[in-house]
């Protein structure tokens, strides 16, 4: 596909990009990618966004160990050993880094960004319940805070006008994006669930005007295009990071594939749009926050609402089995996952729970057990 | 009976036992505590705590009763609220102290130290607890193993209400939600943000104040709700009256150790005693701790006069927490010839200042979220530094609890700001003070026995 062609070019040659736009006065801000962080507003700033959301590779995480306990989440590590291993230009150019503050694993990373290194961080404090006014309030309140900040960092006044255009790219984004993933639901996807993710993964530091024209290109390659008929797997887990591709490629062979993924980070949730009407941080506020769909693990309550959303989804995509992709100590995934798994057994789906901790020396297990699943759901 | 010795031992009166014969066998049941476990118990008991104490025997037995207390409240026709750790203490004690009616307890603590601490019985909870949602080698926390083990194996009953803690711990509030789905239980949450920068430590920002008293308020309503127990301010204020009174009841013990050169009581002890005042607000504990906590502290004082104790001129050193399941391990730490003096369960000075707020929730909420591991990482590294600062130690013992992820991240920076800025060696160990399977004090004895032969040398350096 020409259009994945040229934003993998686009890509490779983006941290240099970014290095040379920073040489030139350009902000940047980093953020963890958990739709929790409104990029438009660190773009309507005139600062560049970048989603820190680099994983998959064991030496990070063995690199933050000399910061960090090994019992934190994987992903959370990940997110301080690419920062501790000065390889990945990204994690260098950064002037800022938001950390939504959401669960301790994430916080983690803005804490140890704070101890640890010399970049400045903004901790983006989120309540973990959007039902209640004052945990809007709240959120609402670290929005402003977050406006302030970047006004601070580029010297540039956010006005409405800058904030809107942003949005609506944003929007654009959003919703190319969830096109894309709803042409899965036909008997032969056009585009494989690694594709898909990866876009999703490109769209975190991409230019965003070129990512609109990306998802635009593709959008129109992919429609009457037909992809190949196998077990159509649901994904869920806590945490997709660039460059963890693993569960993909294990069921690449199996000629399962995945039509449907949820994670709360490493993914941009694309089922809502941020109003451009009116009052426009409180609008960022609704979209990201009130109306986050669907909800994460983290949130409390959050378990049965989630599960009507996935089971909403099974159908709608008519998904043959469920794989529980939990990152390793990210407790709140982990136990909804047993829980949720019980449920899908009531339901009468396969259900399969793995676990990672990026380390290659688990890939025999898991295929082992991600090849009998997919078996086990060929023989029904 | 077979169980009256021990019960002696625990502080129980004679007549106390006979009155309470039928409640305490059918516990000791419902416990499946046989003669050999008593035996255990009475073994440990008399090894590890300073049974000579009426205060200590009088703690042992508190902790005994809160846990028949809470085994038997369903069936005594109580309503159960069960809160989670760490506990929101304001909203705690307004919860214990409501109604005779109602039992709350954070029942894992309890089943922690009667059946761990006491009985060496607690890994049948644990185990049971991992054959379900909390499966082992996951990190998984193990006081909230005890709870969910107590539960599945009958022995704590299922409660009316759930108040877990949403601040500090993302496992308790995911758990009881679980569980309020199963058992059909309705779950109420007091959350809090943790968004603070170090650099503030302790000062919270007015907006995350406002924000952590909202939960309170709305977790007293749900328990009027579920419970028809009317709280009013006026009983509010009166549980805290007394909160305060039996927190400055274990103060005066605690301060009585700062400038000694010398323990007059194991850190065993003291740490019952500190967990019964801060942990252990249940219902039960609420009602006679200061006379006892007043019993210990004239014991102490009169040991102290005569110049009883022990360790005499050893290195002094922190703990961050000390075990509450198994009291080996500080046995072991001052085996080897360390006075494990404090912890960090303690206020410290700049974490003192009065609160600025009037509205009681929100002080609460100040007061509470100026607590290191409320507050951020690098404020819990500065909170661990001050302790060591304010009781001029020789050393910090950095022993922080590996399956929780708050307490994950600071350790290696606290180590840092001890060493650097106070010049006073650290040591960090991965340790779990809620079960001692994989880290038992023989585990840890190698490096402990090191750390305290650098602190003797240290210090006999410093005295020449």
């Amino acid at each position: 596909m020409k259009a994945m062609e040229d934003l993998s070019t686009h890509l490779r040659e983006r941290a240099l990009e970014l290095r040379k736009a920073k040489e030139e006065g350009k902000k940047i801000v980093g953020y963890v990618p958990g739709g929790f962080v409104p990029e438009e507003l660190v773009s309507a700033g005139g600062a560049i966004p970048v989603g820190l959301n680099r994983g998959g590779d064991y030496d990070a995480v063995l690199k933050s160990s000399e910061y960090v306990s090994r019992f934190l989440d994987t992903f959370s590590r990940s997110q301080i050993g690419y920062w501790a291993l000065r390889e990945d230009l990204l994690y260098q150019l950064i002037d800022l880094v938001v950390v939504p503050c959401t669960d301790r694993n994430i916080g983690a990373i803005a804490d140890c960004w704070e101890m640890w290194t010399d970049t400045k961080v903004f901790k983006f404090g989120v309540p973990h319940n959007n039902k209640t006014e004052h945990a809007f309030k709240y959120y609402l309140e670290g929005l402003q805070l977050l406006k302030e900040e970047i006004e601070k960092l580029t010297g540039k006044q956010i006005t409405q006008e800058q904030l809107k255009r942003e949005v609506e790219l944003s929007n654009r984004i959003r919703l190319l994006l969830r096109e894309i993933s709803e042409m899965r639901k036909s008997e032969q996807p056009p585009i494989s669930g690694k594709d898909f993710i990866r876009l999703n993964h490109a769209s975190f530091h991409a230019d965003r005007a070129f990512m609109i024209k990306s998802l635009e290109s593709l959008s129109q390659e992919l429609k009457g295009k037909e992809g190949s008929k196998g077990p159509r797997i649901f994904l869920i887990g806590s945490s997709i990071a660039e460059g963890d591709y693993k569960v993909y490629d294990l069921l690449e062979p199996t000629e399962a594939d995945v039509v449907i993924e949820e994670f709360s980070e490493g993914m941009r949730p694309y089922w809502q749009e941020v109003e451009t009407n009116g009052d426009l941080i409180q609008a960022l506020a609704d979209g990201y926050f009130r109306k986050r769909t669907p909800l994460p693990a983290f949130f409390r309550p959050a378990t049965e609402e989630r599960i009507d959303f996935f089971l909403k989804l099974v159908k709608e995509y008519k998904v043959d089995g469920i794989i529980w992709y939990s990152m390793m100590y990210r407790d709140a995934y982990d136990i909804e996952g047993i829980y949720f798994g019980r449920r899908a057994e009531k339901e009468g789906i396969p259900f399969l729970k793995i676990m990672t901790d990026y380390d290659t020396a688990e890939t025999g297990a898991l295929r082992t057990r991600i090849e009998a699943f997919i078996e086990s759901i060929k023989g029904r | 009976m077979y169980y009256d010795e021990f019960l002696k031992l625990c502080g129980y009166e004679p007549e106390e036992i006979e009155r309470e014969r039928p409640r305490i066998e059918k516990t000791f049941e419902k416990l499946e505590l046989t003669t050999e476990d008593i035996s255990r118990g009475e073994r440990r008991v008399s090894q590890y705590f300073d049974v000579e104490l009426k205060g200590v025997r009088k703690i042992l037995g508190l902790w005994i009763k809160s846990l028949i207390d809470l085994v038997l409240a369903r069936e005594e026709g109580k309503k159960l609220v069960y809160y989670s750790f760490p506990p929101h203490p304001h909203v705690t004690i307004a919860l214990a102290t409501a109604s005779k009616d109602i039992y709350a307890a954070g029942p894992e603590v309890i089943l922690d130290f009667v059946m761990g601490m006491i009985f060496d019985k607690l890994n049948p909870f644990l185990e049971a607890a991992e054959g379900d949602l909390l499966p082992p080698g996951l990190a998984n926390c193990s006081l909230l193993q005890a709870r969910l083990g107590g539960i599945l194996k009958g022995v704590i009953p299922v409660p009316d209400l759930f108040v877990p803690s949403s601040f500090l711990c993302d496992q308790a509030p995911k758990l009881d939600e679980l569980l309020g789905q199963i058992y059909d239980v309705p779950v109420v949450y007091v959350d809090g943000v943790e968004d603070e920068m170090g650099e503030n430590w302790p000062t919270s920002s007015d907006r995350r104040i406002k924000y952590c008293a909202q939960d309170p308020k709305d977790v007293l309503a749900k328990f009027e709700e579920v419970t028809g127990c009317k709280m009013t301010e006026e009983k509010i204020r009166e549980g805290h009256v007394r909160y305060i009174n039996i927190a400055m009841g274990y103060n005066q013990v605690h301060d009585l150790i700062k400038g000694l050169d010398f323990m007059p009581i194991s850190q065993v002890d003291l740490t019952q005693a500190y967990m019964l005042t801060r942990v252990l607000n249940t219902t039960t504990a609420f009602a006679d701790t200061r006379e006892i906590l007043d019993t210990l502290y004239r014991e102490v004082r009169e040991r102290i006069d005569k110049g009883e104790g022990i360790l005499q001129g050893a290195p002094r050193v922190m703990i961050i927490l000390p075990n509450l399941s198994d009291p080996t391990i500080i046995k072991m730490m001052e085996s080897v010839g360390l006075a494990v003096v404090t912890h960090i369960g303690l206020t410290t000075e700049p974490e003192r200042a009065p609160s600025k707020y009037k509205d009681y929730w929100e002080r609460a909420a100040d007061i509470n979220m100026r607590r290191g591991s409320r507050y951020c990482s690098l404020g819990y590294a500065k909170q661990i530094k001050q302790v060591c600062k304010e009781w001029n130690l020789d050393g910090a013992i950095i022993s922080f609890l590996f399956s929780c992820r708050a307490y994950a991240i600071y350790p290696l920076k606290a180590k840092e700001l001890v060493m650097k800025e106070l010049g006073i060696p650290a040591l960090v160990l991965e340790s779990d003070i809620y079960d001692t399977r994989d880290y038992s004090a023989e585990a840890m004895r190698t490096r402990v026995e090191t750390f305290a032969e650098i602190l003797k040398t240290s210090k006999a350096a410093k005295a020449e």
